[in-house]
């Protein structure tokens, strides 16, 4: 029988378990560009972003064993990460403001006036100011929602919030990254 | 409701993520309150520039080996535990052979554990003053 459902992710975890190595490559696939954002959200360097997520993973496969059965993979890969990240971040003090947005291909491909290419580029900086001023946990819930596309049921599995609390935090997170933008906006007026 | 409350629930409208019973109580308030509406046009617009970037990703053929490089750091792990429980089990058996060898005198093996237990100090006075450094070094951010 041909069944290409995947695998659940317990499923998986049991083969690890068993020393089945290439079976963790199912579950790097499936959260890395989940780690990866998140990473990205508290480090602000893609390059950082990428070795601390890989880290993570590294440290998930080798602490498998403590795994509880019924958790949640995600939110527990979660917690790693935002650990790594945090514990680089205090060895190097402070988080660095480089380029963590891109405009999406769709959006490049098109032949588009200097005119408009330059106003894509000016919100780009801008957006990535305003991130780069709200909180952590601001910032990676708007990275996640706006940029990343996760629903509120994945967020509050990830980040185990109830759904409400997935909206209010991403509606205050919003307001303020509105806010901290209007500041950037008056600024280079 | 006060708007306050409508206010949070305007971000869970715009993402289609609000029950219908609170999507129709939203936009009957909506119908009544420009101060919630404005709210409402200023998240579309905000949430229309977000929806128009990506994050920065590392060059594809780096992406594409993200699991080669976690596999061989995975691997690179286990060969470092074997390599060190190995080596304590070898160390400690050539110690016991040695400390109960009834051939070698008394004083050659003083002599061989100060030097081993000399050495081991060092090393690990070395190590700790490095670990120390590492941790409050100023210019350790600085790439050449």
């Amino acid at each position: 029988m041909n069944n290409k459902a995947p695998l659940a992710d317990e499923e998986i975890i049991k083969r690890c378990q068993q020393g089945e190595k290439d079976a963790y490559r199912l579950l790097v696939e499936r959260y890395k560009r989940m780690a990866y954002a998140v990473a990205l959200a508290i480090l602000g360097s893609p390059d950082d972003a990428l070795d601390a997520s890989e880290e993570a993973f590294v440290k998930a496969y080798y602490a498998l064993s403590s795994f509880k059965p019924g958790e949640s993979f995600g939110a527990w890969l979660h917690r790693i990460v935002v650990n790594t990240a945090i514990s680089e971040l205090r060895r190097r003090k402070r988080r660095k403001s480089v380029y963590i947005l891109d405009l999406k291909d769709e959006l490049r491909a098109k032949s588009r006036s200097p005119e408009e290419a330059l106003y894509s580029s000016e919100v780009k900086e801008k957006l990535e100011e305003g991130l780069s001023m709200l909180d952590e946990k601001k910032r990676e819930i708007i990275i996640l929602r706006d940029i990343e596309g996760f629903s509120y049921r994945e967020i509050a599995e990830l980040l185990k919030i109830p759904l409400g609390t997935v909206m209010s935090r991403l509606h205050e997170a919003r307001k303020e990254l509105k806010r901290v933008m209007e500041k950037v906006l008056r600024r280079s007026k | 409701m006060n708007c306050d409350q409508f206010e949070v629930l305007i971000s869970g409208y715009l993402d289609g993520e609000l029950s219908k019973e609170d999507e129709e109580r939203l936009l009957r308030h909506l119908e009544v309150c420009p101060k919630c509406r404005n709210s409402l046009e200023e998240l579309k617009r905000l949430k229309e520039v977000a929806s128009k970037m990506k994050l920065t990703e590392p060059p594809k053929e780096i992406w594409d080996s993200y699991w080669e490089r976690i596999s061989n750091r995975i691997t690179r792990g286990i060969g470092w535990i074997l390599f060190i429980i190995g080596a304590a089990l070898i160390a400690g058996y050539g110690i016991y052979q040695f400390a109960t060898e009834p051939a070698t005198s008394a004083f050659v093996k003083l002599c061989t554990f100060a030097i081993i237990v000399g050495f081991a100090l060092l090393l690990v006075s070395v190590l700790w003053e490095r670990i120390k450094e590492a941790k409050t070094d100023k210019y350790k951010g600085v790439y050449k």
